[in-house]
């Protein structure tokens, strides 16, 4: 497969302002990309974990024969690089213009938008490619069209959608990608094929990250790649980021420390601080600590988190273990709904603090 | 005449009061010309801003420090005018898309999308891109920011976006993972006494150490609110000496005196004043979830440890429904459960 410039996984969309992907901008020195960008896999086989969806994805390529698809997982699993990997090995950059229609929620897309351009675009004939193309790449006679972050279009869209997908499935498939598939209509989610794409075990993502510091000449420390994967929790995207972030900072060389600096967690010393307090049952130590931590800048809900991570793991009893865990729930919906963080924290602390009491 | 507060604010990383770790990090980032997306967290008067600004001038130059305020007029699907307004400078764009309500992500689709595919007015050889700041990002829609995670990818290579807001957990995952998180945390009581004293010498005043750490302590480790309080203590009485009370805001006082009240006497009589002062509160603009939790702060005063988890309990209740509806009713019938609560100790405790 012939190497892509960097901007060229753009497919151009049809709008009245042309993307800037269109005219030729010299690809950025590497070193101003993101490693994110910079190490997206380039086929469809180099995407980590996802075996099944690649096996079979592959075989699609091979047989020409491609079902409607539905991506969904949690971020940073690789459905959005899976996509740009298939669309690069089934058309040759010639034929992207008139053959892909990326769209994602940065483009409008009401009802209007699904009537017209989605309907226009899955309404042409498909275009035929030069014997050149064909001999590089499989070009089937069919356009794609992706539609990236599905979960966030309108009901009204959706169903809009439905005959269309359907009408026009001679000539167009279609490629939905989503984190929640429950967004996603009944109607519409029956007439693809759906591809779970699960959390990054941690090889998967170690084996990533040593690659790329492989070719970034990095010195990574013993324990730096565990580290982080324990703190992306099976997100490549984040995992990828916080190595770039380390080394933005201290050059090539990666510790354990830089790596939470960066990190977005709450230091355990401070944790440990109002565990102290709420197993001691001093109301005014834990009003304090729970003051510090918000003005710390932490959130309430990562100070939940953290909470109800450490009460697990100490010695309550099972009964004041389950209240607790109720009252985190509670006090997550209202974190949500934008209730008081303070308020809310220091509810959950006096729960938690009745139920060492209770232990004791 | 400009405020203290804006007059005296830190354009240089190196001239930043505290968070050294921080502004190293900025600084060696700034050097690398590989600069990430940014995401800026943490509460109101830390200093995220002044940060920004700061990274921004070591990057680009003065260039940055002259803005102007431009206005853009753009009409939604649903033929509605919007109007918003951003801080230009010829190397960054500073906008608030949460002015808009209900339309933030029409400006994440049109405006910013917009902004981020143009290549930058200037050419700089080190620095290839332009920065955008977005401001309150926790207060878009999903929508809207689901708007901004594609336009984070796609213009990298001639756009670096960086996002502030307060609260790290109103942010989707998608754009977090995209960015690295800054935490500005607030400043210790300390450190906001050392620069009131500071700022006091720029201004030729001197400013007791009492008084510093007092104005530290009032202001709920603000550093913007410390030195307008600094100001207006100034303002009012231009040699600062020691007997110069910390002046602390009406509103606060008056919660002060609506706690003493409610604790004095449980009765229906007390609770038809309590509503007075509570409309009182409303009328001055007093966002209700601030007088809830100031109110709780003052009563947990006077209770003690088992009776303090059954009042935050209820606040919280009564603050979580208040969103929406009708505040006036949930703050009364949280000072009447109050009432009911302590009069039911104080019968316990003296039979």
């Amino acid at each position: 497969m012939p190497p892509h410039p960097a901007n060229s996984d753009d497919p151009i969309v049809l709008t009245d302002d042309m993307d800037l992907d269109t005219t030729p901008t010299p690809p950025p020195p590497s070193s101003t990309q993101p490693w994110v960008e910079k190490y997206r896999p380039k086929s469809v086989e180099a995407v980590k974990h996802q075996t099944q969806t690649s096996n079979s994805l592959s075989a699609a390529i091979k047989s020409n024969e491609l079902p409607h698809l539905l991506f969904y997982g949690p971020p940073g699993t690789g459905k959005t690089s899976m996509a740009l990997a298939l669309t690069h090995q089934l058309y040759p950059p010639t034929l992207y213009k008139s053959r892909v229609l990326e769209m994602n929620a940065s483009d409008e897309r009401g009802l209007s938008t699904v009537r017209n351009k989605i309907k226009t675009f899955a309404n042409l004939t498909v275009t035929t490619p030069s014997p050149t193309d064909l001999s590089t790449h499989p070009c089937p006679p069919f356009k794609l069209i992706i539609l990236d972050e599905s979960d966030t279009l309108t009901t009204d869209a959706q169903s809009a959608l439905r005959r269309i997908i359907e009408s026009h499935s001679k000539v167009t498939r279609f490629l939905l990608i989503c984190n929640y598939v429950s967004r996603i209509i009944m109607p519409l989610a029956s007439r693809c094929s759906k591809f779970r794409f699960t959390p990054l075990p941690s090889e998967a993502v170690v084996s990533k990250l040593s690659e790329i510091s492989l070719s970034e000449n990095l010195n990574v420390q013993e324990g730096v790649y565990e580290l982080i994967n324990r703190l992306s929790e099976g997100d490549m995207r984040s995992a990828v980021t916080t190595l770039q972030s380390s080394s933005n900072i201290n050059g090539k060389v990666i510790t354990k420390d830089i790596v939470l600096m960066t990190s977005g967690d709450i230091p355990a010393k401070d944790m440990e601080g109002l565990m102290k307090e709420l197993k001691g049952g001093r109301y005014e130590g834990m009003q304090r600590e729970v003051g510090d931590l918000i003005a710390g800048g932490w959130s309430g809900s990562l100070i939940l988190k953290g909470l109800s991570d450490l009460v697990v793991e100490s010695g309550m009893g099972d009964l004041g273990k389950a209240e607790v865990c109720l009252k985190v729930g509670e006090a997550e919906r209202r974190l949500i709904e934008g209730g008081e963080e303070w308020l809310v924290i220091m509810d959950v602390g006096g729960c938690v603090m009745k139920g060492f009491r209770e232990t004791n | 005449m400009a405020l203290w507060v804006d007059k005296h604010r830190p354009k240089a990383l190196q001239a930043l009061d505290y968070h050294s770790e921080i502004s190293e990090r900025l600084e060696s980032m700034s050097n690398t010309s590989s600069l990430p997306h940014l995401f800026f967290f943490g509460p109101s008067g830390a200093g995220k801003k002044t940060r920004i600004q700061a990274l921004l001038k070591q990057l680009f130059g003065p260039t940055v420090l002259k803005t102007r305020l431009d206005s853009r007029t753009f009409e939604t699907p649903t033929k509605r005018k919007i109007e918003i307004n951003m801080i230009t400078s010829s190397v960054h764009i500073e906008l608030n898309p949460s002015d808009a309500g209900n339309y933030d992500r029409y400006i994440v689709q049109n405006v910013i999308k917009e902004i981020a595919q143009n290549h930058p007015l200037i050419q700089n050889k080190n620095v290839p891109f332009k920065v955008l700041v977005i401001n309150e990002v926790d207060k878009l829609s999903k929508q809207a920011q689901a708007g901004l995670r594609r336009t984070m990818e796609k213009y990298t290579s001639v756009c670096r976006i960086i996002l502030v807001g307060c609260n790290q957990s109103k942010v989707i995952d998608p754009l977090k993972s995209r960015c690295l998180g800054i935490r500005v945390s607030a400043p210790t009581v300390d450190e906001i006494a050392s620069v009131l004293i500071s700022t006091g010498q720029k201004e030729n005043v001197s400013v007791p150490p009492t008084l510093a750490s007092q104005i530290a302590t009032l202001s709920g480790r603000n550093l913007r609110r410390a030195l307008l309080m600094l100001e207006s203590a100034h303002t009012q009485n231009p040699a600062l000496d020691s007997t110069v009370k910390a002046p602390r805001c009406d509103w606060e006082e008056y919660i002060v005196k609506l706690a003493g009240e409610i604790t004095g006497e449980q009765s229906p009589q007390k609770l038809l004043q309590a509503r007075e002062m509570l409309y009182e509160l409303l009328i001055n603009c007093i966002p209700s979830s601030v007088i809830m939790k100031s109110l709780t702060i003052e009563l947990l005063k006077n209770c003690d440890d088992s009776l303090k988890v059954e009042v935050v309990k209820w606040a919280t209740f009564y603050e979580g429904r208040m969103n929406g509806g009708k505040e006036i009713f949930h703050l009364e019938a949280f000072v009447a459960k109050f009432m009911a609560l302590y009069k039911e100790y104080l019968t316990n405790l003296f039979g």
